[in-house]
């Protein structure tokens, strides 16, 4: 049989290549060629904040869900993109991909009851901050700049800095960037290369969580039910393989663009031990708050987070 | 097969007088319904028509056709032909050259062709008409001239284009005021060299003195005002494409102020005016998308994309069969609808062959404005000929010479890509 | 003032209802205008644009500006057609394509109308909101849609039926078909 795979990554996206479609080869494989798919990229069958609801209406069999697209209909899973203690992809996507698997806190808190299960997930690189003049030197130097920041968590976090979120539409960010109407951005290392932000950028941060992005892919369940178990086991062999390998390949890219970006000016600021520890502190209020207001609402905010970091706990204390 | 069919009924549909987009939502809807039953239609018609209203940045196409609502409302859209008719008014057809000066001007603050088309219509027309001109000769020249509305920025199409393409919408409108002089210079050559083979279609104007000439000058200082504040703004980065939308429409309004033109009841018109037009572009919008994903879901635009890259053709061969395309596309289909149905098909075909997508949103745009006056589909023609009466085949026909004179341009656009591409890449 | 041809008493509720609507999305449009003056004004001058300017445009403010006003547009027949051949084709044929065409077009909007009102219950019932910090609900705009495409429903299933009448009875329903040649009664 064939399945309708719908995201909205444009075509060649690191994420598509990288997991997504290594994914799809590998059921195609472990079934022998029985299951087969049709992939619709960059939105061919919808708009991203869209592709849940197509996924469970079954016009797509299988929809890409980044989840702060979908805030409205997923709070909860938003903790991934908390900036939580980890710094690299790999370390937030096991801590997440643990509680948000089938049967995972996560899964039961939200995903179920939306009558949908994650298949394949991945926790981006968290967020840097990059400026395009100011010199960075210390948990100081943001105050009173207007940094680039989409998203409740993000925006909060770059107050949190002394700094004022401004939201600008993706493409018009570099425009802004090189004419001062923002002083930097706030933003994934893997999205500068593609919105040309590099010779407008003159110094980021290195290793610190401002925030992450979930990019996941769900089916529902109706739609899972009705396929064979043999099929359903050989899709979550291939998660469990190509979760750990995207995840990997994310990372090493990640470097590969810092690099990029390090060959066109970018100078790269580390923070001194008693700076991290600071931001840390700051960025850590974010979840507790973040958490506060979805139990406000009767939703479970705060066991959430709480398996999110004690998973998180997991991975840190696990030897590589 | 179910594309044949789906395709009749959309023809069907449009041929006899269905809105364009209902059109397409029917035969999109019917095709989803034939491909995937009741959870295609359903998933598809659940989502797609709050997205396509649901998006910030899909704000400038209001806030630019409010600014030309409130700079026609202002009056002085209306002093811009006269002022070029003073300028190049002594001419043999100066009027008509005057016409197209006044139509770049106009396109410099509306983004809708055929807004264009109708200030021009309203005001160039009646005094064309006046002095003895041939209604072929000026009824062409308007239509034309109202085209370079979609080129000069602001430009609702390319805006359009920007945001399927998801590219930056800025140097797309930066990289249309090349082009735009350059067709605006294409339609005064056209003019003259029409007058050389025919001088009785048009008189010779009046002279001016240089005195009357400056005078004349004194009611375009606003709208060089207002194309400074949004393209401007755009082009040294003062404000992104969205913001000068907003802000352009805001000191409009103050200039209708200004003018004395602005009270409740002016205000409320140009407002639901902007609405009906809003709704009536957004409609189309979202008719097309239906349309879209079922086309998408047959799989047909994926074959199309991989039988013209297994061609094996030059790369210039295979996109002057693609503007050949859109030009075909433009005889018989609104410009809007062609741009959401073909660009997500076709843009990655064009990046492929290693083309620039802002070279290529222009182009485009330029073979738009060509289906913006060719038959059957015309739109800036219907709209002359509303104001006219005169019969829409010899508005047609008057436009002709303008066609093939656009041709050439886009000949010149293709071959020296540059022509695009150099303003924007000084940003 | 603004009453088109096609009305009748029996419609006339409908064309006011479509009228405020229309007046409605021109003021969404408005707001949205003087939205992004203050937002950037406040940026420049203040150092503090609002925050809540782009999520207050793109939920419901354009919302409202398009599907309040889509019923309205219609009526004036202000949705792009093309009607060069409307008056070479035989009038039976011509009614009876749009009659069906608008009688379609009732059956879609009225799956969109549906589709957005079962959106808004459970949004509403869910207590949806745009996101954790944001904290505004998402069910208005659900609403505006469900409000606006319900009304263009009942626009186009007056046409539908206008145009079946015309074919029986062999005379054009005044106002009903849309001429190029005529000046529309509320442009300039
Ligand atoms: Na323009
Ligand atoms: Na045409």
């Amino acid at each position: 049989e064939t399945l309708r795979v719908a995201d909205s990554f444009p075509v060649g996206h690191y994420i598509a290549e990288n997991m997504t479609k290594v994914w799809m080869e590998k059921v195609t494989e472990l079934t022998g060629g029985e299951v087969e798919f049709e992939y619709y990229p960059a939105e061919q069958l919808g708009k991203s904040k869209d592709l849940l609801s197509l996924a469970q209406t079954n016009t797509v069999d299988i929809g890409y869900v980044g989840v702060s697209y979908i805030a409205d209909k997923l709070p909860l899973s938003a903790v991934g993109e908390l900036p939580e203690a980890f710094n690299k992809s790999c370390q937030g996507t096991e801590a997440y991909w643990s509680i948000a698997k089938p049967g995972g806190i996560l899964d039961q808190a939200e995903l179920a009851p939306q009558g949908v299960r994650m298949l394949l997930v991945m926790v981006l690189s968290p967020y840097q901050i990059m400026t395009a003049k100011k010199e960075i030197s210390g948990v100081d130097s943001f105050g009173g700049l207007k940094l680039r920041a989409t998203g409740g968590t993000k925006e909060i976090a770059v107050e949190l800095m002394g700094a004022t979120p401004v939201t600008i539409p993706a493409p018009e960010t570099r425009e802004a960037l090189t004419r001062g109407t923002i002083d930097g951005v706030l933003f994934p290392h893997s999205s500068v290369l593609p919105y040309e932000l590099e010779p407008a950028l003159a110094y980021g941060t290195e290793d610190m969580n401002f925030g992450s992005f979930v990019a996941s892919y769900v089916i529902s369940e109706d739609r899972w039910n009705r396929l064979d178990p043999t099929v359903q086991q050989a899709m979550t062999d291939a998660a469990e393989e190509v979760i750990r390998s995207a995840c990997k390949i994310s990372e090493e890219l990640d470097l590969e663009d810092k690099q990029t970006m390090a060959d066109a000016g970018v100078e790269f600021i580390s923070f001194s031990d008693d700076d991290k520890a600071e931001i840390n502190e700051r960025m850590g209020t974010i979840g507790e708050k973040w958490a506060e207001e979805l139990d406000a609402r009767g939703l479970q905010g705060t066991e959430v987070l709480e398996a999110f970091r004690n998973a998180l706990a997991e991975q840190n204390g696990a030897p590589e | 097969m179910t594309v044949t069919l789906v395709l009749l009924l959309l023809f069907l549909f449009l041929l006899t007088g269905l809105p364009v987009a209902l059109a397409m939502a029917i035969s999109g809807a019917a095709g989803l319904y034939i491909l995937g039953g009741w959870s295609f239609v359903q998933g598809i018609l659940r989502t797609t028509p709050i997205s396509t209203a649901s998006s910030y940045e899909i704000i400038t196409i209001p806030m630019f056709i409010l600014m030309a609502e409130f700079v026609i409302l202002s009056g002085v859209a209306k002093d811009l032909f006269r002022a070029a008719a003073i300028w190049v008014g002594r001419l043999r057809g100066g009027l008509a050259m005057a016409t197209a000066i006044a139509g770049a001007g106009f396109g410099a603050i509306s983004g809708s062709s055929t807004a264009a088309a109708a200030t021009l219509a309203s005001t160039s027309l009646p005094s064309m008409m006046e002095q003895g001109y041939d209604p072929k000769l000026a009824g062409g020249a308007v239509a034309i001239s109202g085209t370079l509305a979609m080129l000069i920025p602001p430009s609702i199409a390319l805006i359009l284009y920007g945001i399927i393409a998801d590219l930056p919408i800025g140097e797309l409108l930066i990289g249309g005021v090349i082009p735009g002089i350059i067709v605006t210079l294409a339609i005064i050559l056209t003019i003259a060299v029409l007058l050389h083979f025919n001088p009785a279609a048009a008189p010779v104007g009046r002279a001016y003195t240089m005195r009357e000439k400056f005078a004349s000058l004194k009611h375009v200082g606003p709208m060089l005002l207002l194309f400074l504040a949004v393209t401007g703004a755009i082009y040294t980065g003062l404000a992104t494409p969205t913001e000068a939308s907003g802000i352009g429409a805001f000191v409009a309004m103050l200039l209708a102020g200004y003018e004395r033109k602005l009270n409740m009841e002016t205000l409320l018109t140009a407002l639901r005016n902007t609405a009906h037009t809003t709704a009536m572009i957004l409609f189309i919008i979202l008719g097309a998308h239906i349309f879209g994903y079922f086309l998408t879901l047959s799989r047909v635009t994926n074959d199309l994309a991989s039988w013209v890259g297994g061609l094996g053709f030059a790369p210039m061969a295979i996109m002057a069969l693609i503007l050949i395309g859109y030009l075909i596309l433009g005889f018989f289909m609104d410009q809007i609808a062609i741009l959401i149905l073909t660009v997500p098909v076709i843009l990655p075909v064009v990046l492929q062959l290693g083309y620039d997508p802002i070279w290529f949103g222009v182009m485009v745009i330029v073979t738009a404005e060509v289906g913006m006056v060719t038959p059957p589909m015309g739109m800036n023609v219907f709209v002359v000929a509303r104001y006219t009466k005169r019969p829409l085949g010899e508005l047609f026909r008057g436009v002709m010479p303008h066609v093939w004179a656009h041709l050439i341009v886009l000949l010149l656009l293709l071959l020296f890509p540059g022509l695009i591409l150099w303003l924007p890449s000084t940003m | 003032m603004t009453t088109t041809p096609e009305d009748n008493a029996g419609t006339r509720f409908l064309s006011a209802t479509e009228r405020l609507f229309a007046l409605f999305s021109g003021i969404a449009i408005g707001v949205i205008m003087l939205t992004v003056v203050a937002d950037v004004s406040m940026r420049y001058l203040l150092r503090q644009p609002l925050a809540w300017s782009y999520d207050m445009i793109g939920t419901y403010l354009m919302v409202a500006g398009f599907f309040l006003a889509l019923s309205d547009t219609l009526r004036h027949h202000g949705h792009i057609a093309i009607d060069m051949f409307t008056d070479k084709l035989p009038r039976p044929m011509l009614h009876i394509s749009q009659g069906v065409g608008y009688a379609l077009a009732v059956a879609i909007l009225t799956i969109i109308a549906l589709q957005a009102g079962h959106r808004m219950i459970v949004a509403w019932r869910g207590g949806d909101l745009i996101s954790a910090s944001v904290s505004w609900p998402t069910w208005p705009s659900y609403f505006l849609a469900f409000i606006g495409t319900a009304l263009i429903a009942l626009r186009c299933l007056i046409r539908a039926a206008l145009h079946f009448r015309s074919c029986l009875t062999g005379k054009d329903w005044p106002g009903l078909l849309y001429s190029p040649h005529e000046d529309q009664p509320e442009k300039e």
